[in-house]
Order: C-alpha cells, then sequence, then structure tokens
C-alpha cells in the first residue's frame, strides 16, 4: 500500500465520499471508465489529490500510476484544490508592455500566489495568458467569466475586492 | 518461414517475425533506442528505420513491421542514414552531455550511436530542461533530466513484473516517468528497469559513482538466493564485485533478475563472513588452524560415535553445495561415518515434495522445464508464495500470460503476487490449504472427478472449483507448481503432487534452496529421517535420541519456530559442528566452526529446480582461510573413516501432525485474527539475510491484514503495533492490502528473527493471533 487513503480522504465531507463511491461503482469492469470517472469525480469533488486518485485506482482494479499518468495529462485535471474564482493575468505581448507585467507581480506580491496556484484562503486560483485577443483593451485581466481591460496597478485591488 | 533479404543477405524467419528480428538473423545491425527483446515492442524512438529497395523513401520502423515473404530490405541508405542521424540530434535537444559524471557512459546505447552516426553537430542546439531526480528511493536512483522517454522501464515493470510502479506523466516537454505523487519507489525492487534503461537515467545506487565501466570485467554466473539459480553477470574490477546484472537474454536465458540477484551480492562479503577456523576450549571460541580445528571436530563427533552410535548425529545442509560435494558428502555420511538424519530446514518443504515425487529414494523425476512453462497451456499453483519464493517466477509467469490464452490458476489463501494476475484465483479460507490439497487429490482418485465434499469450509465457489478439476482431469498441457508452507505441514500438497506427476505435463516443486534439486536427484544429501523438521528434531533432541548436529551452513536457532525452546534444545547436544560461510546465531553454541565458501568462490556444477544444470567457476577470490565443503571433507572423513560401527537406525518418527486443537485455549479463542507465515520477496534464506541492502527493503517484521481490519483498527501507515498469539508477542510494523480477507494476518520476514518465530509454531498453518496498539 502507497498512500493511507483515509485520512485525506477527511477533507471531503461523507457525502462527497459516497458520491465518489457511486461513481466508481458505476464504472467499474467497463473498459474506457477511467475518464469518465475523473470527471465525475472532480465535479463532485472540485480536484483529484492523490488518496482520491488510489480510490479510484482500487475500485476499478487499476494501477495508481497509470491513474496518475492520466490525471497529469490532461490540463483539464487538477491535484490541487481550485479557488472560488479564476483570475486570468494576460501576459500576451500588448498587454505585458502596458503593464500586465506589473499586475502580475503585484497579484504574486499580495495575494501570496505562484502562477498555476490557489490562495490560501482559497479565494482565486491565479493563472496566465497569453493574448485573449482583446488587446485593445491592455492589460486584461479575466475573473471567472468577465473580462476587465485598462487594468492599472493602483485599481487591481478594488476590482478584485468584488470577488470574496 | 518466409524468406527475405537483408542487405543482400538471405535470411529465413518464422512468420510473424519483425523486419529487426530478420536483420539480427542476418547479422546486420540496426540502430534500436526503445527496444528490448524482453518487452513488446513500441515504437518510440525511429532509430530502427530501414528501406524496403523497391519502395525507396518510406521509411520503416524495423522494431515492429512484421517482415513479410520475399521482402528487400536496406539498412544503410542515405535515407536511412540522415533520418538516424536528425533522430538523434533531436534526441540530444533534451539529453544533457555528462557522459563525464554519468555512470552509464560506456554502455550507454545514445553515447554509442552518436558515435556510430557520427554526429558531430547539434543543429537544435542542447538545451536540456531540468527534470527531477530521485535520490530518496532505495536501491535505484532515478535522474530524468537524462531520460529519453524510451518507456522502456514503464513497459518491463508492467509487462513483466506485473508491478506498475512507473507511469508516463505530464506532457509535452515536461513529460517524465514516475511514480504517482512523485513519491519514492516502493516496489519489488527487481532492478529490471534499471536493467533496461538505455541511458544513464535510472542507476544503481550499489554501483553509482564507484568506477567506470570499462574498468570491469564481465563473468557469467549464477544467482544462488534461490533455487531458479537464474543467470546473471558478475562484473568485476580487480577481484572486487562491483555489480550483478541479469545475463543478457539471448538462447535460454530470459534476462531477469530479482531483487536478491541485482542487489543482493553485498551478502558474499557480509561482515558476518567467517575468516578462520574456531574450537571450542574451556567454553570459548579460539582461533585455530584447520588439521587442528577438523581434528578438534572430528574427536567430539567420535566421542559422541563411541558413546551413542553415529546414527545419534543429525546433518543439517543450507544446500549450497555443489552437486559434486553433496554427493561426497553424502556417501561419507551414510557409507564412512554411518550418520543419523539428514534435511534441511530452508528447503524442507521442497524436499519433502521433491522426494514425495521421487518415491523411491535417488530415482529421477521428470520435472519441469523452462520449455514445460513457455509451452504449458494451463498452470497450475498449488499453495500460496510461489513467486514470493522465487520472485523471477513473476516476470516469467507475466510474460507467459501475455501470449494470451492461458490459464493460470492460484490455490492459496492470501493474495500472493500469482494470484492477482491469476484467472483463475482460488482462494482458500487460511490454514487449509493443506487439508483442500488433499480432499482435491481424494476427489480425482475416486475418478468421480467430483467436487472436495464440504465446500463451504474451504470458501471457494464450486465454478471454479469444477474448473479447476477440470483442468487436471484435461490435464496434458497442464504444469503444476506446489509451493510448500514455510514451517507448515506439506504432507497433502505432496501426495496430490505424486498423484499428478504422471498425469499432467509437469509437476515442479518450490521453495528450494539453491543446490537442493543437485542434492536430492544427485542422490547426493537425500533428507533421510527428515531433520529438517523443526518439531521431529527438537523432540529427538529432547528425548535424547540426537546427541550431535553437523551443520553446512544451516541454522536451527534462525530457521525454526519457538526459538526458545529450540536453544533449549540445542544446549543439551554433546557437540555442535558449524561449517558454515557466516556467523549465525548458533556459531555461538558451536564446538568447532569450519569456514566454508560461498558457491561463487568454488568450481563445480548445481541444478536449477527446473532441471537446468549450471557449472560454477569461481568468480570470486577465496574469503579469509575458508574452505570449500569439498575441501574440507578429506581430513574429516580420514579422522572419521576408522571408528566403531554401530547399526544405525536414522530415521526419525515422524511427528504427529499438529491439528487445530478441537477446543481452543480460553486465550485462543479471544483471539480475533488468523496469522499466516509467509515467504519475502527480498528473501528469507540465510544468505539473503547477510545482504545488507535486502535487509534495508525487508524493514524488518511486517504484518499484514486487510483495509477493513487496518481501518477498524484506527492503523496509520506503518504503525508498530504488537502481535499476540499462543505461542508469543512481538512488535512488527503494520501494513495493509486491499486484497486481502478479512480476519486473516500475514506474517512477514519472521526467518532470522527470534520475535518473529516466537509467534509462529511448526506444522501450524495458521494460528490465533490479536494486534494490540501499542501504548493503549
Ligand atoms: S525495480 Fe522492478 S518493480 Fe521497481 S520500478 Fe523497476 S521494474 Fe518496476
Ligand atoms: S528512464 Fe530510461 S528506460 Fe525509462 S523512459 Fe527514460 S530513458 Fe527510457
Ligand atoms: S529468482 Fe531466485 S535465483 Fe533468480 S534472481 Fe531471484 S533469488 Fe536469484
Ligand atoms: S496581449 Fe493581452 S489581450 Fe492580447
Ligand atoms: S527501436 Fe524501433 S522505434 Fe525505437
Amino acid at each position: 500500500m502507497k498512500s493511507g487513503s483515509s485520512d485525506v480522504l477527511k477533507e471531503f465531507s461523507a457525502e462527497q465520499v459516497e458520491k465518489l463511491d457511486g461513481i466508481i461503482a458505476r464504472y467499474r469492469g467497463k473498459p474506457g471508465g477511467l475518464i469518465p470517472v475523473l470527471e465525475e469525480a472532480q465535479m463532485v469533488l472540485d480536484y483529484l489529490p492523490v488518496p482520491v486518485q488510489k480510490r479510484i485506482a482500487d475500485g476499478l482494479n487499476l494501477p495508481l500510476a497509470q491513474v496518475y499518468g492520466v490525471v497529469t495529462f490532461y490540463s483539464f485535471f487538477t491535484m490541487k484544490p481550485r479557488g472560488r474564482h479564476t483570475l486570468r493575468v494576460c501576459l500576451g505581448t500588448a498587454c505585458y508592455v502596458r503593464g500586465g507585467k506589473s499586475i502580475a507581480e503585484n497579484i504574486v506580491k499580495e495575494y501570496k500566489v505562484g502562477e498555476g496556484e490557489t490562495t490560501p484562503d482559497r479565494r482565486f486560483t491565479y493563472e496566465t495568458v497569453r493574448c485573449l485577443g482583446a488587446c485593445g483593451l491592455a492589460p486584461v485581466i479575466v475573473v471567472n467569466e468577465n473580462v476587465h481591460g485598462r487594468v492599472k496597478t493602483q485599481k487591481l485591488k478594488s476590482v478584485l475586492d468584488e470577488y470574496q | 518461414m518466409i524468406t527475405l533479404k537483408v542487405n543482400g543477405i538471405e535470411v529465413s524467419v518464422p512468420r510473424g517475425s519483425t523486419i529487426l528480428q530478420a536483420a539480427e538473423k542476418a547479422g546486420v545491425f540496426v540502430p534500436t533506442l526503445c527496444h528490448d527483446r524482453r518487452i513488446t515492442p513500441y515504437g518510440a524512438c525511429r532509430l530502427c528505420v530501414v528501406e524496403e529497395r523497391r519502395k525507396p523513401g518510406s521509411l520503416i520502423p524495423s522494431c515492429f513491421t512484421p517482415a513479410r515473404d520475399r521482402m528487400e530490405i536496406l539498412t544503410e541508405t542515405p535515407a536511412v542514414l540522415e533520418a538516424v542521424r536528425t533522430q538523434l540530434q533531436l534526441i540530444l535537444v533534451n539529453h544533457p552531455l555528462e557522459c563525464p559524471i554519468c555512470d552509464k557512459a560506456g554502455e550507454c546505447t545514445l553515447q554509442d550511436l552518436v558515435i556510430r552516426y557520427n554526429v558531430t553537430e547539434a543543429p537544435f542546439g542542447t538545451e536540456a530542461f531540468a527534470r527531477y531526480l530521485d535520490r530518496r528511493s532505495p536501491l535505484i536512483e532515478r535522474d530524468m533530466t537524462r531520460c529519453v522517454l524510451c518507456g522502456r522501464c514503464v513497459r518491463i515493470c508492467g509487462e513483466l513484473q506485473g508491478r506498475e510502479e512507473l507511469e508516463f506523466q505530464h506532457r509535452g516537454h515536461k513529460m517524465v516517468v514516475g511514480t504517482d505523487g512523485g513519491r519514492a519507489l516502493d516496489c519489488d525492487f527487481c532492478g529490471l528497469c534499471v536493467s533496461t534503461c538505455p541511458v544513464g537515467a535510472l542507476n544503481d545506487k550499489l554501483f553509482k559513482d564507484g568506477t567506470r565501466v570499462w574498468k570491469l570485467r564481465r563473468e557469467p554466473s549464477v544467482c544462488t538466493h534461490c533455487g531458479l539459480a537464474c543467470e546473471a553477470d558478475f562484473h568485476l574490477e580487480e577481484g572486487q564485485l562491483r555489480r550483478v546484472t541479469p545475463a543478457a537474454p539471448t538462447g535460454n536465458g530470459k534476462g531477469l533478475l530479482c531483487a536478491r540477484g541485482q542487489f543482493g551480492w553485498r551478502a558474499f562479503r557480509s561482515p558476518s563472513r567467517i575468516g578462520a577456523p574456531r574450537i571450542r576450549r574451556d567454553g570459548v571460541l579460539h582461533e585455530a588452524g584447520w588439521n587442528e580445528a577438523i581434528a578438534h571436530a572430528a574427536k567430539a563427533l567420535d566421542a559422541v560415535r563411541r558413546s551413542h552410535g553415529a546414527a545419534s548425529v543429525a546433518l543439517l545442509t543450507a544446500d549450497h553445495l555443489t552437486t559434486e560435494e553433496a554427493a561426497a558428502w553424502g556417501a561419507f555420511w551414510r557409507d564412512t561415518f554411518g550418520g543419523g538424519p539428514v534435511g534441511s530446514i530452508q528447503a524442507d518443504g521442497y524436499r519433502q515434495i521433491l522426494e514425495t515425487l521421487a518415491g523411491v529414494r535417488g530415482a529421477r523425476v521428470a520435472g519441469g522445464t523452462p520449455r514445460d512453462l513457455d509451452e504449458a497451456d494451463a498452470l497450475v499453483v498449488l499453495g500460496g508464495g510461489s513467486a514470493e519464493l522465487h520472485p523471477v517466477l513473476k516476470p516469467l509467469v507475466n510474460g507467459w500470460l501475455r501470449r494470451g490464452g492461458r490459464e493460470l490458476a492460484v490455490v492459496s489463501s492470501w493474495p500472493d503476487a500469482l494470484t492477482r494476475r491469476a484467472t483463475l484465483p482460488l482462494t482458500v479460507t487460511p490454514g487449509l490449504v493443506e487439508d483442500f490439497c488433499g480432499e482435491l487429490l481424494a476427489a480425482l482418485g475416486s475418478e468421480r472427478a467430483g467436487a472436495p465434499a464440504d465446500l463451504a469450509r474451504y470458501g471457494i465457489d464450486s465454478c471454479a472449483l469444477a474448473r479447476l478439476v477440470g483442468l487436471l482431469v484435461e490435464s496434458r498441457g497442464v504444469v503444476v507448481l506446489v509451493a510448500p508452507e514455510p514451517w507448515g505441514d506439506n504432507r497433502q500438497k505432496a501426495r496430490l503432487a505424486a498423484y499428478l506427476q504422471d498425469r499432467v505435463r509437469a509437476v515442479v516443486p518450490l521453495g528450494g534452496q539453491v543446490n537442493s534439486a543437485g542434492a536430492v536427484l544427485g542422490s547426493g544429501l537425500v533428507s533421510d529421517g527428515g531433520a529438517g523438521n523443526g518439531i521431529a528434531l527438537t523432540e529427538a533432541i529432547e528425548a535424547g535420541r540426537i546427541r550431535a548436529l553437523y551443520l553446512l551452513g544451516e541454522d536451527p536457532l534462525e530457521g525454526l519456530p519457538d526459538p526458545q525452546r529450540v536453544r533449549r534444545a540445542l544446549e543439551r547436544l554433546d557437540c555442535i559442528v558449524c561449517q558454515s560461510p557466516f556467523w549465525t546465531a548458533v556459531t555461538d553454541l558451536a564446538h568447532a566452526v569450519l569456514p566454508s565458501a560461498l558457491l561463487h568462490e568454488k568450481r563445480g556444477s548445481i541444478l536449477s529446480l527446473l532441471g537446468e544444470s549450471r557449472s560454477l567457476r569461481p568468480v570470486l577470490p577465496p574469503f579469509g582461510q575458508s574452505r570449500s565443503d569439498g575441501e574440507i571433507l578429506p581430513g574429516l572423513a580420514a579422522a572419521l573413516a576408522t571408528g566403531p560401527r554401530v547399526p544405525s537406525a536414522p530415521s526419525m518418527p515422524e511427528p504427529a501432525a499438529p491439528r487445530p486443537a478441537a477446543t481452543p485455549a480460553a486465550d485462543e479463542a479471544a483471539m480475533p485474527f488468523r496469522l499466516e507465515a509467509v515467504p519475502s520477496l527480498f528473501g528469507d534464506g540465510i544468505l539473503s539475510r547477510q545482504s545488507p541492502d535486502l535487509e534495508e527493503l525487508r524493514r524488518g517484521l511486517r504484518v499484514v491484514m486487510s483495509g477493513e481490519d487496518f481501518e477498524r483498527l484506527g492503523l496509520a501507515e506503518r504503525e508498530t503495533v504488537e502481535v499476540r498469539t499462543p505461542a508469543g508477542s512481538a512488535r512488527a510494523e503494520a501494513e495493509r492490502d486491499a486484497g486481502m480477507l478479512k480476519g486473516l494476518l500475514l506474517l512477514r520476514h519472521a526467518a532470522g528473527r527470534p520475535a518473529g518465530l516466537s509467534l509462529i509454531r511448526q506444522g501450524a498453518g495458521c494460528i490465533p493471533a490479536d494486534i494490540v496498539r501499542i501504548g493503549t
């Protein structure tokens, strides 16, 4: 045995774990079931840490290494909890020269979050992108589905305060 | 057969062969990087491209393209050469050129190909992207910056070892090969991934940074850690062993080793090697010369012979003698000395089954060969732990299964490695495998081919049972492997095996030490009187029927259950002679200690338990003053040549088979678990226990239980718990196994540990047990 599943599964509610087991049970023994199980599991649990993968691997009778390989292959799957909001900063050429870089640095500093990471309070998951095709509005940030253009570094906090 | 030409050379190959195989047969070199003949072709590197003369310009990867009749293959056309060079340049983009500090340099496929194809420019730049370096894992270091993503390790671990420890992860330039979550390796440590890696990405830590490969001399030898006696290459530098690798997979060789073979070699020079003979004078062991020591031993044995007859001396062998030595020792023991019972503790189960098969002592047993195993339609394994006793069985059986349409039936009470691969797993109630074999024999023998009467008792599904019986009745293509239980009773298995041996293709007893087969079938040290059975031996000593022990590398204190009782019995003996390579627990009680050589230090032949005869040359220099068992014998035989010949009655009464008591004692009834001692993948024998590296993998005494029990007890991973049985109690590290039956405990690594041995009983199969958390 490789990792103690029960302890870490405590992060999730009993109801979530039950749902997970239900998903696994529905696909058990069906070839090609892994990806749908992972998709549905991520809907229920938001993210797929190794203990969850272990439970899925045991349940589907697959090697854990294979499950892990699939989870890391597709960027859709995540092993870390996502924040309540997804914050994307554009670092395409136009945004970069018009202040995107300083916005990015500011976020890292003020919200204590690295690229691709989630803030400790799970408020934001921070990502960078290359050009959103809205260069006229540069620098651009996107929070969830909302595009904010011409964001000044000083105004950043007030924009983000809308998202708690 | 089809016939084709490779570079104008005509070859015939069986239909279905690849172009690469045809080229090999024609003696034409084709570069490969991701190919290993032990595993399925994969087609990752595209270095093996060739052209067909009639279709110029279309490049064919030869490692997985089947050859067709009348093909004309060209391997060195300008188009091929350019493709290979470009491909190598592309691989170098992501490969650091650190050959001066890479242990692989000198035997690196990539380096060899770069030189061979004269790749001198790097038009694409060489910007190796840093990837992880794992130094935490035992025995294997993984430096992914050097990895060329050929997938050989992934495939060999999954396809052959069946472990699936490694997998491709991430994508694009971030792709690596690794474990889930990036943890350290926690696997079988077979080393096959190291042996297949074409570059320096997977390294043998025992070898790393020690020397350069071109300083090594390669000597063919064998692994002596178990009875499979796998072929291995020993790499020596000025007489010092630096590493062991699987022999090249050519001819009959499969190119397979397990952890013991690959990483267990430091046992040969363990600090416990005995350098000089010792004799006991005034209660203390003193160093002595050989003549003096032999005279001392002979005198003590002679005294016992005069007082109680030579038949009161028992001989125990670890079966590490060559066949020639075993024959000479057997002749001496029977004819010159007239000694008493002979046996082996470590190979007791194997010998019991083999000798039952041989029936008449010394008769030839047909046995099973690697070819029988290869060509079998079905394998039936009686008893758990087969691939733990002989780990290379695992890749052998996995390779065999992969060819499809084969049935693997495993009768076991616990999920051993082969049960997990079985197409027909038969999980028997713990402790009842022996009874089940007995009843199966009755059912088969009565020709009603019915099912054993009381199925519920064995916990086996009746369909599964019917399939098993079907296999054994329609049995021409069936090979039966019989795995003895350590310290268990194996008589029913032996009888069933004897019944089956004329009806199936082959019966192979397992559990033998490196040359158990040679000792028994070469009519050398046959188990007369069954001295290897711990209870019989202890009782005979206690009753005064056995007065002295001659130990050929064997140790009852380290190998028998109930070590306290065994110690008290041994202390009663008039004389113990230890002829052994290693200091072990019993050498402290010896009257004379005669340092013997290891098999790698001597010349002679051995017989693997698959009937392969292997001849050994000394590949290691002698250690200290040690002598081979063959060299020690003449002096001893001369000293004991004359003496009173008391008519011998060597045999010991068989101990009554200990059956579970009808009404268990109160403490037993309250114990909710059943504990079974099982063999360790990393070896339970004295030799394997001498390896510090295997010992590290064992991590002490371990107790395994079902996930459900583990969670119910609220245990944490690797928590130390107290295991109690009616026989004793001991601390062990708890582990869980999702595939296990509830209520069963497996005890690993008991051999050589008094605490572990004190938990079990000889012949009991299973014992009631309880788990107590420490500090509660
Ligand atoms: S040592 Fe063996 S089991 Fe472990 S990762 Fe390598 S091939 Fe797999
Ligand atoms: S570690 Fe070695 S064997 Fe495994 S993929 Fe990389 S280069 Fe190939
Ligand atoms: S299976 Fe036995 S002989 Fe083969 S490498 Fe392992 S221990 Fe050695
Ligand atoms: S560069 Fe930011 S939107 Fe184009
Ligand atoms: S050897 Fe054929 S593709 Fe790698």
